[in-house]
């Protein structure tokens, strides 16, 4: 242990206390006129580096075991070959910056219905109970892309079960949700979402504490241009 | 489990009543109960609750949450209702003990109240079992029957007796009372018979000879497989416990009554006021004083296996030297509160052989140039200690030896002290007391800010995602820890092969660890005789071109300077830091609790004096903030706050 470590266990106590915790969830998905598309799912925790910094330095934080780059880095890895299984998906990739704390996992699919597929494995992989669903299709002829969800109250649930200083760590994380096409967007249901300059992209960006107690719903019946 | 259960519920008990009696309007008449407290007593606590009433009137303290709370939960379990300590009956026009009395087989817990009205004390105490009366004597049981009350129309004393484990795991003993006898030599388990337990009675304890198990003839249905057989005796170890636990309850809460209505009927042939030991320690100006004889020898007695057997954990641990001639003969904890001051004093009288190692291992006096590193309108808090590494280093072997010598037997005796030794042996004292010499002081000065960069986004007409580099202001404590060394060629080899690694970067005249995961950047840097690590590259700076404006009164100096350890703290200017940099965790209702409580305290003090007649004295000190009044308002408020 050097000793600028021994220094900083010391006062990670009264440090982490005064970082922010706020996170970013990025979802990205492009689809291609015939159905094929591509995914970048991205976690962004630079905000809160220095916070993730210290407790990096903590064996357990709230009772949870704070897990090392190398356990991060093995879970980035089975993830990708877990997705890399699954019929329709190609060009599985990964990278961890463990500098900004950035992650991100990308892929190919030849068809939307693939991204139900995956999601439904990794819930039952995961052993996540049922919770909030969100599914995805899109018919070639008529031109429209869907996005269902469905809250669960399960989710609130779960959520108070949290320490309070865990449920803080969703106070101030958001959500984004950024789907491009080939085609121009003629029409898209959700209020929320914002288009692109080139009409051809929606973006929907919400507070994380809105999906845990159901106050925005992400569905979306996007029709594109003939 | 089944002593800790008693004592626990004791607690309870206690607690309660200590509380009723820190007020009541009806001073009366002043009664002292110290004679009732037998001249061996191995503790003694004193409350003197009309210097409590001096403080705070028995309506100002029956308005606090703390004593609202505690009525609540009495009204709950015994369905009495209290407003008012007024309602007590009890008597605080004099002072209230407890204490803790042994023999070779039965430690005596007791608290000893004066009573000012019978009438309304009975009625507050009075247990669903009830009251028996006897020629003036009122009797009653927790409802557990673990403690005894008995009361006349003057005073109250409540008991609970723990017996010993030891004494009842002897053969001849166990055989006396009906009790399992386990023969730790050979691991097994020499069942004396089984008993049965006649009820309780308040005079005489009665257990009926145990009947003697007749021989059965061998039954054709009899399943002799290992899993039965392992169940029968699972089955029959569970009711010899729970025979043995009855048993031992029936004599505790027996021995207990009796010992009670001694205490009730007369005063000590040979009371405390005849131990110097003790009387040497009262002190008429405190609200409450603490005196435990021979702590070690106390709190290795409270251990159940202490000095059974060498396969005792206990024993193992801490080891028999150290209870006998490496450790403390006595300790005295009073508190003090006045208008601007709560005050707690703790002396605590070593041996002579821990007395001549602490002695020497705490000579050296603290560098008095770290004081010209403080900055008193921004400190938040610090810590500082001074010990002699070298004498310590000399003298830690021998500890060792003399501490847990003993702890395997004496067969192994010879080589414990081999290995002190050895490891002095090995150890260059000197040159690592060159390198630390033993003084320390760590600084919590104030806060600065750290520019940090993080990760975002910026999104093209078609919302593809670019990242961008953006800068943001982190506010942090400034820590500055500072110890004295006069090493120079070693730690010049380290630094060079810290630079050499990339574990280390030179910024002139100090140094930057280079760990990037470090959430704050640490720089150090050796100077005059003093390595400095801080968070405060600026101070760093100033330190290192001899320009760093320090302010430390004289007072301050002081205070620092006479110490062994000293403590220091500023709750209210702690608080401020913590509000201005953290917006986060202000929803969480604990976090805001806390800061609001610190909010309120006044500035708290913590000082380890040099040793004086192989008496080492600890105070803290908790200044009370004006708006309070004086020290025991202030306290209740402090508590109050923490309750809401």
């Amino acid at each position: 242990m050097t000793f600028a470590r021994f220094v900083q266990i010391c006062f990670l106590p009264v440090i982490s206390f005064c970082f922010s915790s706020c996170f970013q969830f990025i979802e990205e998905v492009n689809v291609r006129s015939n159905g094929s598309g591509d995914v970048k799912l991205t976690i962004n925790l630079s905000q809160s580096k220095s916070k993730v910094a210290s407790l990096l330095l903590l064996d357990s934080v709230n009772g949870h075991k704070v897990p090392t780059e190398k356990d991060i880095r093995k879970y980035m890895n089975e993830a990708v070959t877990d997705i890399k299984k699954y019929q329709g998906i190609s060009n599985v990739a990964q990278s961890l910056d463990m500098k900004n704390y950035i992650a991100t996992i990308s892929f190919s699919f030849t068809d939307v219905s693939n991204l139900n597929n995956i999601i439904r494995k990794l819930t039952e992989k995961n052993k996540i109970k049922s919770s909030n669903f969100a599914s995805y299709s899109y018919d070639k002829q008529t031109k429209v892309f869907k996005r269902d969800y469905q809250y669960s109250s399960e989710t609130k649930a779960e959520y108070n079960k949290l320490k309070a200083d865990d449920k803080n760590v969703f106070k101030t994380a958001t959500y984004t949700s950024i789907f491009r096409f080939e085609e121009t967007i003629t029409a898209n249901s959700n209020k929320l979402s914002k288009m692109s300059p080139s009409g051809k992209a929606l973006m929907l960006n919400v507070p994380a504490m809105d999906l845990i107690n159901g106050k925005t719903n992400i569905s979306n019946n996007i029709q594109l241009a003939k | 489990m089944n002593l800790n259960n008693q004592f626990y519920k004791m607690k309870k008990t206690v607690s309660l009543l200590f509380t009723a009696l820190f007020a009541t309007a009806s001073f009366i008449h002043a009664q002292d109960l110290i004679k009732k407290i037998p001249v061996n007593a191995t503790m003694v606590g004193t409350i003197q609750t009309p210097k409590m009433m001096q403080l705070m009137s028995a309506d100002d303290l029956s308005g606090t949450s703390a004593v609202k709370k505690l009525f609540e939960n009495f009204t709950k379990e015994n369905g009495k209702e209290i407003k008012n300590i007024k309602e007590t009956g009890l008597d605080l026009a004099s002072n209230t003990y407890f204490f803790r009395a042994e023999n070779d087989s039965v430690a005596y817990y007791c608290l000893l109240i004066p009573i000012a009205n019978t009438q309304q004390f009975a009625s507050i105490v009075a247990t669903k079992s009830g009251i028996v009366q006897k020629n003036g004597i009122s009797t009653s049981y927790t409802s557990d029957s673990t403690s005894v009350l008995v009361w006349d129309a003057k005073h109250a004393v409540i008991v609970t007796a723990t017996l010993k484990y030891n004494y009842f795991n002897k053969k001849d003993i166990a055989e006396r009372y009906g009790l399992s006898y386990y023969d730790y030599g050979t691991y097994s388990t020499t069942d004396s018979a089984v008993s049965e337990v006649i009820a309780v009675d308040t005079t005489i304890v009665e257990v009926v000879e145990a009947p003697v198990a007749e021989e059965k003839e061998e039954d054709p249905y009899f399943d002799s497989s290992e899993e039965a057989e392992q169940k029968v005796k699972q089955i029959f170890e569970v009711s010899t416990w729970d025979n043995d636990y009855a048993i031992k309850k029936t004599l505790g809460i027996n021995w207990g009554g009796l010992f009670a209505q001694t205490l009730i009927q007369k005063e000590q042939d040979s009371s405390i006021v005849l131990n110097s030991n003790f009387t040497r320690m009262r002190d008429d100006n405190a609200v409450a004083v603490f005196w435990v004889d021979n702590p070690m020898s106390l709190y290795l007695g409270s251990i159940p296996f202490y000095g059974l057997d060498r396969y005792s954990a206990s024993t193992m641990l801490l080891g028999a030297n150290m209870a006998s001639t490496y450790g403390y003969k006595s300790l005295v904890s009073k508190i003090f509160m006045d208008n601007e001051t709560a005050r707690m004093v703790t002396d605590l009288e070593m041996t002579p052989e821990s007395a001549a190692f602490t002695q020497k291992v705490y000579t050296r006096p603290l560098n008095k140039q770290f004081l010209n590193y403080i900055h008193t309108d921004s400190l938040l808090g610090y810590m500082a200690w001074s010990l002699d590494t070298k004498a310590y280093l000399q003298e830690m072997p021998r500890f060792l030896e003399r501490t847990y010598g003993g702890l395997a037997g004496e067969s192994y005796a010879d080589e414990m002290m081999l290995g002190a030794e050895f490891f002095s042996l090995l150890l260059d004292e000197e040159a690592v007391s060159q390198l630390y010499k033993g003084d320390a002081m760590l600084v919590l000065n104030g806060v600065y800010q750290q520019k940090v960069t993080y990760t975002d986004y910026t999104y093209d007409e078609n919302f593809k995602a670019t990242p961008v580099e953006k800068t943001k202001t982190e506010t942090l404590p400034k820590f500055l820890f500072m110890f004295s060394s006069e090493e120079q060629s070693f730690t010049s080899k380290l630094i060079k092969y810290g630079i050499k690694k990339n574990m280390l970067k030179q910024q002139g005249v100090f140094y930057e660890f280079t760990d990037k995961r470090s959430p704050v950047h640490i720089y150090f840097m050796q100077k005059d005789g003093i390595f400095f690590f801080t968070n405060a590259e600026d101070d760093l700076q100033k330190i290192a071109a001899g320009n760093y404006t320090g302010k430390f009164s004289k007072a301050e100096k002081k205070f620092v300077t006479n110490g062994n350890f000293t403590f220091f703290f500023n709750p209210q200017r702690t608080a401020k830091v913590i509000n201005s940099v953290n917006a986060e965790v202000k929803d969480v209702k604990e976090f805001n609790t806390f800061v609001q409580t610190i909010e309120k305290m006044g500035n708290v003090y913590i000082k380890a004096l040099p040793m004086q007649n192989n008496t080492f004295t600890y105070e803290i000190n908790m200044k009370s903030p004006q708006q309070h009044g004086n020290a025991m308002r202030y306290m209740f408020n402090i508590i109050d706050g923490l309750m809401q």
